[in-house]
């Protein structure tokens, strides 16, 4: 039932939660710069805007919001720490690097069973399971 | 004593943010305003958390972990989204690693 419409439709919401992490991670580091720079404040409101409304659109393609958080939260986090050690000097430590691959790991699990539970549910709406 | 109080709102608030974001994708856009509304909340108390003393890495990370897990475990009682055991344990892994990499 779900039918052909459905992959560009998730495909679709993929490509929004990539620009709702853009979004969010560049609004976290402006907060930081914004210390300085006041001006930030600005990009600091619209990232935080575009993120939550590419949210909503994301979730309105058909991703469950468990999955879609958790990635959303993964990403910011893992790249919000990368790029502060890359554009603010932060310093970095080996703990950062091992809590990184602990979070892709997550992430990877996340998709995979996802990704597994989607093909059971289509199986059992086609009363066949998946090839 | 107070600053987890705080930090307690704060991730309840935002969770409930979250949810309510889901509701406003299904249901009216008046739920949009109780988004709003309980990202102002968990944003102000999360503050209020910092302002008792507590550091910003571990209050973050703590907040986000805390979201991270609350919000699937909530989604697949209230929405029935699928939760398998390997999507459970993706999302453990994720929240602690985002702790790590915060008190890291």
């Amino acid at each position: 039932m779900a039918g052909t419409a459905e992959a560009p439709r998730r495909l679709r919401g993929w490509g929004l939660l990539v620009v709702a992490i853009i979004a969010e991670v560049s609004g976290s580091l402006s907060l930081k710069g914004a210390l300085t720079h006041p001006v930030l404040y600005a990009v600091v409101v619209a990232g935080f805007l575009i993120a939550f409304t590419c949210l909503a659109g994301v979730l309105r393609a058909g991703i469950s919001l468990g999955v879609a958080y958790s990635v959303w939260a993964a990403f910011g986090v893992a790249l919000t720490a990368v790029l502060s050690v890359i554009i603010y000097a932060e310093p970095f430590s080996w703990l950062m690097g091992a809590g990184i691959i602990v979070i892709i790991a997550g992430v990877l699990c996340i998709e995979l069973g996802a990704h597994a539970a989607n093909r059971s549910v289509e199986g059992l709406d086609t009363a066949e399971g998946p090839a | 004593m107070i600053a987890w109080v705080f930090l307690t709102a704060a991730i309840v608030s935002e969770v409930a943010a979250t949810l309510c974001l889901r509701m406003a994708v299904t249901g009216g856009r008046g739920w949009y305003v109780a988004v709003g509304l309980g990202y102002v909340i968990a944003f102000s108390c999360l503050s209020l958390t910092l302002a008792s003393g507590m550091d910003l890495a571990v209050a973050y990370g703590i907040w986000a972990a805390g979201g991270v897990a609350l919000t699937a475990v909530l989604s697949h009682l209230l929405f029935r989204e699928p939760l398998t055991w390997v999507m459970g344990l993706g999302i453990v892994l994720v929240a602690t690693g985002v702790l790590i990499v915060e008190l890291g």
